[in-house]
Order: C-alpha cells, then sequence, then structure tokens
C-alpha cells in the first residue's frame, strides 16, 4: 500500500514537473543549424547547395561579352541570356528567372564570378570586389575605397580597375618561362628570360612552363602561381615591390625525384620580422618539419603574397586532355597582353569572388564547356530541374522519348525561421570600474630663494657706482 | 581599552585602503588601443582619410612646395601624363595634398641602368610666412642606405614629420637639411613621427618597375595628380 502510494507520488512529481516545463517553455530545444559555410551565406537557402546538387560547372571560357558563343546546352544558354543584360544577376539569385532550371546559387557561374566579371567589364555593379577599409564606401565611388592593387584612388576613383601584382623571376639565370595568354595550356606568351618581369592580375591561378632551366637540360616543367588579393596589410608592399618567384636546384632536385614542392611567399607580421630579416619571406615545404603545412605556417605568421606549386607532371602530354584549347576553362584573359588565369586563388582576400565557388572548383578546370557524365548528366539521363536545386525524375522509360510534362516535389522540412530581432538591448559593464584620482582643488605654492637673485640680471650689480669724490 | 585601539586601528586601515584608490592606468597595458594609422598602410590612404576628417571642409587645394635630394648623381622627375622627363638632381615642386605622386630616381651610383619609382603621400602642409613657401618646402632626402634597401627588393618607408618646437630633439641638420632616423623592424614610423611631430608627408621606396600595359598606368601613377613646377631662378 505505501509503495503503491509512493508510486503515484513520484508519477504525480514527474507529470506535474512537465507541465511545468511546458507551461513556462523551459522544454530544452536542440537546434539544428545549418554548416557554418551556410550561415555565411546572405540568407537561408540562397546561396549554398541543396543535397544532391549538380557540382559547379567548369568557369566559362572567356567570360565576359564573348559567352554568348559558347552556348549550347540550357543552361549555357541561360548564361548568355545573362551576359547579354537580358536578365540580371538579382533575377537569376532569386530563382524566378527560368522556372524549368532554376539555377540558384551553386550552379550559378554567373553570381560566382560576378564581381571579377563587373571588375572587368569596368562597370560598378553588384559585387564591389574589393571595399578595401570600409564596405559602406560602395564600389567607385572614389574617395577612400582601396581597390585590390592597394594603390589608393582618391579623387578619380576608377571603377573597373584591374589590381596586378608584379612578379620578378630571379633565379636561375638564363631559364624561359612561358605563360597563357589565350587559352589554358597553351604557353602562347613571349618567353621571358630570367631575370625578368611581368604583371599578373591578383587572384588568379597561373600555369607556367619552365624551359632552358641551366644545367637541366631538356627539362620542362610546369608550376602553378598562385598570386592572393591585396589586402591592407600587403598592398602598401605590393603597390611598391615585385613578388620574388625563385626556383633553386634544391627545388628541382626535389621534383625530379618525385616530390612535390610547395613554396609560400609572405609579407611577415611586424612580430615575426626580427630587426635582420626585412621584407618578405619564403617557407618551403620540403625544408619544413613534417606534417606543418607551409600554406597555414605562412598565413600565421603573416600575409601570403603567392603560392607556388611544383611538380614534375607534364601538363603538354598528348592525351592529358589539359593542353591547346583557346580558352578552354580559363577565367579569361582581363586585359590583352596579361596573363591569364585557369583559376580563381584559393587564398582569402578581398575582393575575391566571394560566394560558394570560391575556393571550390570542383570540375577540371580545363574541360570545354558541358561535357556528358563529367559536368553535365549522363547522355540519357534526366535533366528536369526543381526550383529547390535538386535533380528531377527521369523520363520513364529509359531510351524513350522524353514524356514526362509535370512533377510534385511537396517539401516536409520541418522548419522554425524565427523573426528578426526588431529592439536589441546591450548592456555593458567594465570590470574592474572606473576609478580616478581626486582632481586638484588647492594648490600651495611657496617660493623660496636661498641666494637673493641678480636684480634685473643686470651684471655687475655687486658693483655699482660709486661717488667720486 | 585594547577593544577601543583595534576599532581605531581597523576605522585607520579602512581609510587608507579607501584614500589609496587604483590607478586607472594599473589596469590599461602599457600600449593601450590599436593606432587609427599605421604606416604600412596602402599608399594614399592616411592622406585621403585625414582629408576627409578635416574640419575645413572642403579643403582648399594647395601646391605644398617639397625639394627632393639624394646622392650625388642622383635624379628625381615627376611623371606628367604618364611619362617621365630628363630628370634634375635638385628637383622642387609643388605637390597637392591628399595626393600619392609617383616619381622617378634615376643616376644612381654603382648601380647603372637602375631606375626606383617611389611614391610620396602628401598628407599635411606646412605654414610657412607669406611669400616665403618656396624658401622653406618639405625636404625629401634619400639617402643612399635607402635606395640600396629598395634595390634589394625591400620596402623602405619614411614619415617626414614637422618638429614639435616645444619637444623637439637637438639634432644637428645635414648638409641637405634633417638626417633621417632608422627605427627598428617591429615599430611603426608613423607612430614616432606622430609622436615627435606632425606628419605632413610619407616616402615610400620599392623595387617595382612601371607597367606596359597602358591599362595599368592609371594605377600606377595613382590617377595622375597634377603638380606644380617651381623654377628656380637663373642667378
Amino acid at each position: 500500500m505505501t509503495g503503491e502510494k509512493m508510486k503515484r507520488i513520484v508519477t504525480h512529481l514527474a507529470l506535474t514537473a512537465t507541465m511545468a516545463m511546458i507551461a513556462t517553455g523551459c522544454v530544452p530545444v536542440r537546434h539544428n543549424m545549418p554548416p557554418e559555410q551556410r550561415m555565411m551565406q546572405p540568407g537561408p537557402g540562397v546561396g549554398g547547395p541543396g543535397p544532391g546538387v549538380l557540382g559547379p560547372p567548369a568557369y566559362n571560357p572567356m567570360m565576359g561579352a564573348a559567352a554568348a558563343d559558347t552556348s549550347t546546352s540550357g543552361l549555357a544558354a541561360n548564361e548568355s541570356e545573362t551576359a547579354d543584360g537580358k536578365m540580371s544577376i538579382s533575377d537569376l539569385a532569386t530563382g524566378d528567372s527560368n522556372p524549368e532550371i532554376s539555377l540558384v546559387g551553386y550552379d550559378q557561374v554567373e553570381a560566382q564570378t560576378a564581381g571579377f566579371r563587373q571588375l572587368l567589364k569596368g562597370g560598378a555593379g553588384a559585387d564591389c570586389g574589393c571595399g578595401g577599409h570600409g564596405d559602406s564606401a560602395g564600389c567607385g565611388s572614389g574617395g577612400q575605397v582601396i581597390p585590390p592593387g592597394g594603390g589608393v584612388m582618391m579623387t578619380s576613383g576608377m571603377p573597373g580597375m584591374i589590381s596586378t601584382a608584379q612578379v620578378t623571376f630571379g633565379s636561375p639565370d638564363g631559364m624561359h618561362v612561358r605563360y597563357d595568354i589565350s587559352g589554358s595550356g597553351m604557353f602562347d606568351s613571349e618567353p621571358l628570360v630570367v631575370p625578368a618581369r611581368q604583371n599578373f592580375p591578383q587572384g588568379g591561378l597561373y600555369r607556367l612552363k619552365l624551359t632552358n632551366i641551366p644545367s637541366r637540360p631538356g627539362v620542362e616543367l610546369y608550376p602553378t602561381v598562385e598570386l592572393a588579393y591585396a589586402n591592407p596589410r600587403t598592398g602598401a608592399y605590393l603597390a611598391h615591390n615585385s613578388v620574388p618567384l625563385q626556383f633553386s636546384e634544391e627545388d628541382f632536385d626535389q621534383v625530379l625525384t618525385g616530390n612535390f614542392v610547395t613554396k609560400v611567399i609572405y609579407l611577415p607580421d611586424p612580430e615575426f620580422q626580427g630587426p635582420a630579416i626585412a621584407g618578405i619571406d619564403t617557407l618551403v615545404s620540403t625544408r619544413l618539419d613534417p606534417g606543418i603545412d607551409p600554406i597555414v605556417e605562412a598565413d600565421r605568421r603573416g600575409s601570403i603574397l603567392a603560392i607556388i606549386r611544383l611538380g614534375d607532371k607534364d601538363i603538354e602530354m598528348a592525351g592529358g586532355g589539359m593542353a591547346g584549347i583557346a580558352g578552354a576553362g580559363m577565367m579569361g584573359a582581363p586585359i590583352a597582353g596579361l596573363p591569364a588565369p585557369f583559376a580563381p586563388a584559393m587564398t582569402d582576400g578581398c575582393g575575391s569572388p566571394a560566394g560558394p565557388g570560391a575556393g571550390k572548383v570542383g570540375a577540371p578546370p580545363s574541360l570545354p564547356g558541358m561535357v556528358a557524365g563529367v559536368n553535365a548528366p549522363q547522355y540519357g539521363m534526366p535533366y528536369t530541374g526543381t526550383p529547390i536545386g535538386l535533380p528531377g525524375p527521369p523520363h520513364i522509360p529509359l531510351g524513350a522519348p522524353a514524356g514526362l510534362k509535370s512533377h510534385t516535389i511537396r517539401n516536409h522540412t520541418h522548419m522554425h525561421m524565427p523573426r528578426p530581432v526588431e529592439d536589441l538591448r546591450i548592456d555593458v559593464r567594465q570590470q574592474p570600474g572606473m576609478s580616478y584620482p581626486n582632481p586638484v582643488s588647492r594648490i600651495r605654492v611657496t617660493e623660496q630663494n636661498i641666494h637673493p637673485g641678480v636684480p634685473n640680471a643686470s651684471p655687475g650689480y655687486e658693483h655699482p657706482s660709486q661717488r667720486v669724490y | 581599552m585594547l577593544r577601543r585601539s583595534l576599532l581605531l586601528l581597523l576605522v585607520a586601515c579602512c581609510v587608507s585602503s579607501i584614500a589609496k584608490a587604483a590607478d586607472p592606468s594599473d589596469y590599461l597595458p602599457r600600449r593601450s588601443g590599436h593606432s587609427l594609422y599605421a604606416g604600412d598602410m596602402p599608399a594614399g590612404v592616411i592622406a585621403s582619410t585625414r582629408q576627409a576628417m578635416s574640419y575645413r571642409q572642403p579643403v582648399q587645394p594647395y601646391f605644398q612646395p617639397v625639394r627632393f635630394h639624394g646622392p650625388e648623381g642622383v635624379r628625381f622627375s615627376l611623371a606628367q601624363y604618364g611619362t617621365f622627363g630628363e630628370g634634375e638632381s635638385d628637383l622642387m615642386a609643388g605637390l597637392m595634398i591628399g595626393k600619392v605622386y609617383r616619381f622617378r630616381v634615376s643616376g644612381i651610383p654603382r648601380a647603372e641602368g637602375a631606375e626606383l619609382y617611389p611614391t610620396i603621400e602628401m598628407v599635411d602642409r606646412t605654414y610657412p610666412p607669406p611669400g616665403l613657401a618656396t624658401t622653406y618646402p618639405i625636404p625629401v632626402n634619400l639617402d643612399e642606405d635607402d635606395i640600396l634597401a629598395a634595390l634589394e627588393g625591400r620596402l623602405v618607408t619614411r614619415v617626414i614629420y614637422l618638429e614639435d618646437p616645444q619637444t623637439a630633439t637637438p639634432l644637428a641638420e645635414g648638409p641637405n637639411g634633417p638626417v633621417a632616423i632608422d627605427v627598428p623592424e617591429y615599430q611603426d614610423p608613423l607612430e614616432i613621427a606622430d609622436l615627435r611631430g606632425r606628419t605632413v608627408a610619407i616616402l615610400r621606396i620599392g623595387s617595382l618597375a612601371p607597367p606596359r600595359a597602358e591599362v595599368l598606368k592609371s594605377q600606377f601613377f595613382f590617377g595622375h595628380p597634377s603638380w606644380a613646377p617651381i623654377f628656380k631662378p637663373n642667378p
């Protein structure tokens, strides 16, 4: 009897506690937040991909006005429309421009590369590139906008200015360096004979071809150089100095024995800059302890200017699929006569094509547009889109003419999107608080001369004029 | 009796602890805060920010006379529409406040054919007596050490400041004007200059060469700001 009563009391207590928790709202709520990368996007689901979304297509060859002539598929046709100015990027971003294939966020070359393209077109557009010391300055508004090149246009404020970094190829002497101008893997520039200098647009990944290497006849190497965008820390340096790229005998030895060499050139922070070492510093992967990433280490010590990656892969080998395609898979040559990057730089920095595309070039960079099975669906597979980015159902039976006319997708995702905060109250308390000494309220001055001073500082006062008798 | 004396002692202790209030600087680090400007900022930021924050709005355009001087044989020339002239060894010109000028240094001793393209950022002006502006220009001296360091690929930043007459250090002037004070790498020259006086110009010497592409020239020359030539009277 007593045990039964106890059990009942416990049950009642549990029920009461549950009721109280529900009534007071003290139920522990577990929030299921999207990943951090998606939280940085402007809104839930705006820039981030959903599950099963196709990877980003290769960067459009000759982006800008020439984007129209390569379009064959529907996706590319959509891009060409945008390039012609029929639709704006904001239209695309909202996803209501094309109800059949909604290119929201991740699939959009347009949205990903908007900053770079706007920069190339020379117009102040949706993306400002680098706002420098203040986002509020806006695009091309003159004033204090710091372009990524580090130079500051104070009054003229030229929009669409291309910022470059000057690169000096310092050693070994006599080596020939070629870079791409018209297409990835073309290496169609005039050879630079080391020592030489060349301006490269910032924020690009460039493939170089090294030939005529002294003491290594017949060896051809294809390193890549990744140039970071300038930031306020490196802007002054890049506006006045060039970035020295040097290849040592040790680097060539490492590469020819099958190793992969990463060299990171960085501007050390003042605390890492000893009095004897001035200017920039270089970290080489082969000279660091195993397990230490030179990029992470350089980023810790200062601001990265350039990253060289050197291996022994022959880019121009037949069948490699990388060479000889004019304009293939490049970001496009911004300026005639300047090197053309084949991919954007993956290092952070202002002016980078901020968004999901930054640093996530998934497809091989030099594929010419859409290739079935690589960056487009397999031939014969469905290509029906949905407004939320998921691939649609296939046309069944496979192989027969497409007959599917409509499909319905219901979203059963539980959602709790809280209302935006209207009033925010911040209480500030500094501890320890302020305690000033009492201000002076009374001053006593006592002046005492031990030796009587010289009256009016007249010399010879001790010999006054005397009466002459 | 003992209890009363103990009470008195306690009261005295309390009073003494209250009277000895903590100095606020005890809680603060030695170098508190972050300065708004740093010497390694991109060229033009400091000048344009100071112009924008100036109490004189709009800022009156003023051509501040500046005299360039360097080692023997070194010639200076300012860019005019993207091209440089022959160059003078003792160049004097009026530069606008708030602008950044790119000039060429040629004829460097023991480095034949080498040319440097430093910049000078005009931060503030001087106030000479009326009519004597060209008599008291801002002296910009390039040491041989600076030139050599720049040729080695380093970035040399020289902050030119007008000394505070109350706290000026009695240093003997060199033959070409005030001598430069070298600061260690880990110290900010702008901060030290602001402590000693009023910064008027910032000189940055690097080894950047002018770009070949036309479209990059405007950026290289910081938008081609105008300058006023100052002709020396013939003796």
